[in-house]
Order: structure tokens, then sequence, then C-alpha cells
């Protein structure tokens, strides 16, 4: 028997397509991080979702391999991507990577570690990203941050909360859908705890980015330019 | 395949191919003998979840 992980498989699996329609276009700083590297890499797109940089990633490195919870959006990419031939998708989870030790020149690693339940959980993540990367491979990781405009008053009311079963940064973020709400686990990061989780899977960060992509005011995403020392 | 192993064990995995098109195995089985597991390969996409052993 499978081990359903969090519930992410059934609810990705649900708001698959309706994902896919307004997840079109890349992120420019995943672009660039993209076409910098040589043309021979290897790469890894973890969380690949319906393929927004997956396939820039087979467009300009020799082979590229993604891997998600979702066999729907693997699918969608499946569909998308019908007579390339250097692209590999996988079934799997974050936890526990299914890839040899050493096996990559690249990863990417967007806006899925936060994701992932339990601090423990990340920080497994995060050191098997190490693993399977090659001895000087770098990476880009992204999370969504905490204090963005939109959630910020979710946490600072639940700063002052006496009892928490939750980790702190933990909340459900609703996914619309044909009137339903499909509700999303997230743990939404400080800066702070995002650099820590990286150094104590024993990474080298390079640079972390802090960015605005949609929020007005506070910025809404983190990005660690990472490397494997 | 090269680079593919069991995500419980990290150990090898056998390849077991049913169907194939041109160099695509569509269907078939990547085997870890040290975990007793048989991990799918269905439409082309290998199912490399943990199981509950």
């Amino acid at each position: 028997m499978r081990i359903l992980d969090e519930k992410n498989e059934e609810i990705w699996d649900s708001i698959a397509s309706s994902f896919d329609k307004t997840r079109g276009k890349p992120w420019k700083i995943c672009i660039e991080f993209i076409e910098k590297l040589p043309k021979d890499s290897v790469i890894v797109d973890l969380g690949c979702g319906n393929g927004r940089h997956l396939i820039p990633c087979a467009q300009h490195c020799i082979k590229a391999v993604g891997l998600d919870i979702s066999l729907n959006l693997l699918k969608i990419i499946q569909n998308k991507t019908i007579g390339m031939k250097n692209i590999e998708l996988i079934h799997g989870n974050l936890k526990d990577l299914p890839f040899r030790d050493d096996s990559f020149d690249a990863i990417l690693y967007i806006a899925s570690l936060h994701n992932i339940k339990y601090r423990e959980n990340r920080i497994k993540s995060l050191r098997e990203v190490k693993r399977i990367m090659k001895k000087n491979g770098i990476g880009l990781i992204s999370v969504w941050s905490r204090w963005q405009d939109r959630f910020q008053n979710f946490f600072i009311k639940n700063l002052f909360k006496t009892s928490r079963v939750e980790e702190f940064g933990d909340i459900t973020i609703y996914w619309k859908q044909n009137g339903l709400n499909i509700p999303r686990f997230y743990h939404l990061y400080s800066k702070r705890e995002f650099k820590r989780d990286i150094l104590e899977a024993g990474l080298y960060i390079e640079e972390i980015k802090s960015v605005r992509l949609n929020s007005r005011y506070h910025s809404d995403n983190y990005f660690a330019y990472i490397r494997k020392i | 395949m090269d680079i593919l192993c069991c995500p419980v064990c990290k150990g090898e995995l056998e390849l077991k191919v049913d169907k194939k098109e041109g160099d695509d195995i569509l269907e078939g089985k990547l085997i870890c003998h040290k975990c007793n597991v048989k991990y799918p390969i269905q439409e082309g996409i290998p199912d490399l979840l943990p199981r509950n052993i």
C-alpha cells in the first residue's frame, strides 16, 4: 500500500487542471538561473507542477528531470512535451527522493518546500537535495514569505495565541474551484528561518533574495541560491 | 534510468520492461530487491512513492 503524503497527493491531483490554467508563465528569476547554466547540465525540478520551469530547463540543458507528487500534473506536462526526448517525469515525494547520490549539476526547487508539513520533514527534504546534487552543483530554492501583505494579519493575530498545536508559520490556503474551497497546507517562512533550515541541511548559501512578485508592499517570496560544497 | 534508485533504501532498482515504444519505456516495473517492492511504470511515468511495508 502507498503512503498518502499529508494529503498533498490528493489535493494537487484534484486541482491540477485549474492550477495549470493559472500557472502559465515561468518566473523571470528562474529563467535567468536556467539560462546561465552550462548546456551540458543535468537538472532536476523538484515539485515541477505543470512544468512551467521544467520545459525551459529541457530547452536549455542536456537533460531535465521533473518530480511531482501529483500524477495529474505530470500528465499535463507529458501532453505539452510530446517529442521532447530529454525530459523524464517521476511521480515521487520531496522527502524521499528516488535519485542516486551526486546525480545533478543543478536543482530547481520552486514554491514547494513550503507545502511540506513539519520542520523535520522540510529539513529531511533539503538533506535529500544535498545528497542528490553533484559536488559543486548549484540550485535555486524558493518559498513564500510569511509577512507578505495578504497573510500578515493572520500571523500577527497568531502571534498572540497562547495554545498552538501547529508550527508558527503554518496556514491553510484555499484553492477555489467550481464553487469549492480546497484546503492546501502551507508553512510560510521568515527569511531567517529559511536560511536556518538550508544551513541545517548542510548546504551552502551564496545569496538570499527577497522578491516581490504579486505583493504590493512586502516581499512575498524568498529565493536562495545554494551550492553543494 | 541510471540516476534512479529506491526512494526508501536508496538501493539499486532492477528494470523490467513490459511495453516499449522506441527508446521510451511505457509500461514496466522498477524492482527494489532489498525492500521487496515493485514500483510500477505506467504510461511512461515511474511511480516512486514510498510504500508502506
